[in-house]
């Protein structure tokens, strides 16, 4: 099995690193001291990697929620 | 390859294993200074917990338990971690490949070929045939059979095949040619989160007879080697990984007839033994290993002792995350709720005093109206005290003081449970909607026991019960309280007042007026004394029970946001060594792929999802040496 290797280049700001793994998928974010609640547009599984791999670079709880397609 | 470039591959492996062996002992260390940090924290947690005046001990004993689990968990972890690194510093020289797969699906089978077996351990109908790991030795690789996934009944199976597969540097998954099931795909997808390498073996399964003319055995097997119903049948099985919203379409799978490359061995038809051979595509799957194993078998190597530190510290620092972030969901409910009953207690404070109110108007309403009448009758009667009492219990003042300060306990005993089954209903609400469904996490603990915890109507009515028992008695004693007190002084009046010296039109006039001022006297002292008795019982349920949940509902919510708290100081102290594990496994794949070391000093930091991704940040300064995304591991 292959790990996907990824290479980013920013600062350790949680806004640059949002951007930098998620910002194709993103529909909105809400974040807090603790924790970041983001919808998005898919939860494949690499949304849902890039979003534990976010959680381990800002140390927030990263809640991701698919966009409610029907509304 | 030849058996002496695998040995000298096998060598390099083993330096790459020392050095994983060095790193995970080191990475060890350094987590059990974390996790030593951790139960100090732990433990002042606890005993602030311990020390909390909550008297709702479902909550507090919840939080202590959701605690002494982390606590656990991090012993076992630090543990098996302990037990995995030793037990593989023990094989440093060792190539280890694990046959996964359901029952049936040729394990045995592959393993007899490669070591030329006697064929005694091959499975004959459904039965399973390994119960128990085997462990041999092909062209200096350790192969390890372990029992087959998906039996019924074959927890205990998997279990120990899972237990192997994490020591594993390579892992061969067997499939076979009928239909794909569920419950395979699942376990390759928990053997990928175990971050193990695989080369998926297709197993094509045709009947040969022994006997059988070589031409149609040969006819047979090519026709099962259809190459439209294979890509079928593998497209079938990776269309599980999009269930879950994987992608497989990079697992290697090679397909091999295992019946007829073990026939090959056995059959003493030389002829025969090289068709079959050829037809199984045994060689395609033997170059394969030995390709997987010259080209990653030192980043496998090195990886396979990273991995047993990171992956369970990155399970907990996402379990920790995760528990941090739903006591303080919880506490938000909490706080929600408190705000709630606050305005609700105001209202209902408001409300009754209005009510006490109306109650007591009408009762003078009530009594006044039977004024004239009674002081009509009464005011020459000896008696009068009596018969004003009389009328008084007539009345039954007292049977609706009471119904309506029950009214007032069983209102706010109502709201009370109404507030805990709202908190219960949307504490099993969002635990339910954990959006990490990938992450196996404990359930939320209940907080709240309804029947428990807010049972507190039983203390309400017996303090409302003694007050009523108060007004009974000063209602029903005519000496005792002011109503007797008063009639006494009404009877006096009647007998000695100056009656004697006028006339008795007058005198009967002077002494109506004077009963009826006594006796409007007396109703406004009735009056005063039902509303502070009144309001004594709402002053009872609004001090005593309902401030007093109020009170309790804000101890709960700080101490589950002070657990909160304790659970991300947890997880934030795990993550500089998770972050330094991936960064240590990112090293070792920048090797792989560029070779040298020139690239360490640029990189800022890791993080990886095993056997999914792994991103490495660069510093700021730094160019990325490749733009583009790169693979790896196969």
């Amino acid at each position: 099995m292959q790990e996907e290797l990824v290479f980013i280049n920013c600062t350790d700001d949680r806004k640059e690193l949002l951007n930098e793994l998620l910002a194709s998928v993103i529909d909105n974010c809400v974040a807090d001291e603790y924790t970041m609640r983001i919808t998005l547009k898919n939860d494949s599984w690499d949304t849902i990697s890039r979003i534990k791999i976010l959680q381990q670079f800002t140390g927030n709880y990263i809640e991701g929620k698919k966009e409610n397609t029907n509304a | 390859m030849k058996n002496n470039d695998i040995r000298k591959t096998l060598k390099q492996c083993k330096k790459a294993a020392e050095n994983g062996y060095k790193l995970a002992k080191k990475q060890y260390k350094s987590l059990n200074e974390t996790m030593d940090a951790s139960s100090s924290k732990i433990e002042m947690t606890l005993a602030h917990i311990n020390s909390s005046n909550c008297y709702v001990s479902e909550a507090t004993d919840s939080l202590v338990e959701q605690l002494a689990n982390t606590r656990e968990l991090l012993g076992k972890i630090s543990y098996s971690q302990n037990e995995d690194i030793v037990d593989l510093s023990e094989k440093l020289s060792t190539f280890s490949i694990t046959l996964f797969g359901k029952t049936m699906a040729g394990k045995s089978t592959l393993m007899e070929t490669l070591t030329n077996g006697d064929g005694a351990s091959i499975g004959k109908g459904a039965q399973r045939t390994t119960r128990d790991i085997r462990t041999y030795t092909w062209n200096n690789l350790e192969i390890t059979d372990v029992p087959g996934i998906g039996a019924f009944d074959g927890e205990e199976d998997e279990e120990i095949a899972f237990a192997a597969a994490r020591k594993a540097n390579l892992i061969l998954f067997l499939i076979t040619d009928d239909a794909p099931q569920a419950a395979e795909a699942e376990c390759l997808g928990r053997v990928i989160e175990l971050g193990k390498p695989v080369v998926c073996v297709l197993n094509v399964k045709s009947s040969i007879r022994e006997g059988e003319n070589s031409k149609i055995t040969l006819r047979n097997i090519e026709k099962a080697f259809d190459d439209e119903r294979l890509e079928t049948l593998k497209n079938q099985f990776m269309a599980f990984a999009s269930l879950g919203g994987e992608i497989w379409d990079d697992i290697p799978v090679i397909s091999v007839h295992l019946k007829s490359a073990f026939l090959s061995l056995k059959t003493e038809n030389k002829e025969l033994s090289k068709i079959l051979a050829e037809a199984s595509r045994i060689n395609q799957l033997k170059a394969r290993i030995i390709e997987e194993v010259e080209t990653h078998g030192k980043y496998y190597r090195e990886k396979n002792f990273l991995d047993i530190v990171s992956i369970s510290t990155l399970d907990i620092y996402e379990k920790l995350l995760y528990h941090a972030n739903e006591n303080r969901l919880l506490s938000e409910i909490i706080k929600d709720k408190k705000s709630q009953l606050d305005l609700w207690i105001k209202k209902y404070k408001r409300d009754s005093l209005n009510q006490v109110d109306s109650f007591i108007t009408g009762i003078e309403a009530e009594l006044k109206l039977e004024l004239p009448a009674f002081v009509e009758q009464h005011y020459d009667d000896e008696d009068v005290a009596k018969a004003w009492n009389e009328l008084i219990v007539q009345k039954q003042i007292n049977e609706r003081t009471k119904s309506l300060s029950d009214t007032f306990i069983e209102h706010a005993d109502d709201r009370i449970k109404e507030l805990a089954r709202s908190i219960e209903k949307e504490i099993q609400y969002f635990s339910k909607i954990g959006i990490d469904g990938n992450v196996n996490i404990p359930k939320m603990h209940r907080i709240f026991d309804t029947k428990k915890a807010w049972d507190w109507g039983v203390l309400v009515a017996g303090g409302g019960g003694t007050l009523i028992s108060g007004i009974l008695f000063f209602l029903e004693s005519p000496w005792a309280g002011p109503v007797g007190w008063v009639a006494l002084g009404i009877s006096v009046i009647g007998r000695f007042g100056s009656w004697i010296f006028e006339s008795r039109g007058k005198k009967e006039e002077r002494a109506k007026k004077k009963l009826e001022e006594n006796l409007v006297k007396n109703i406004a002292e009735i009056s005063e004394a039902l509303r502070k008795q009144l309001k004594s019982v709402v002053e009872q349920v609004f001090k005593g029970q309902l401030d007093a949940q109020s009170k309790e509902l804000k101890r709960i919510e700080s101490l589950i946001i002070y657990l909160a708290d304790t659970q991300r100081d947890l997880a934030l102290g795990l993550q500089p060594n998770l972050l330094e594990q991936s960064k240590q496994v990112l090293e070792a794949a920048l090797k792989l792929i560029f070779g040298g070391r020139w690239y360490t000093k640029r990189i800022e930091r890791a993080a990886r999802i095993p056997g999914k991704l792994l991103v490495a940040q660069f510093n700021e300064n730094s160019s990325i040496p490749v733009k583009k995304r790169r693979s790896y591991g196969n």
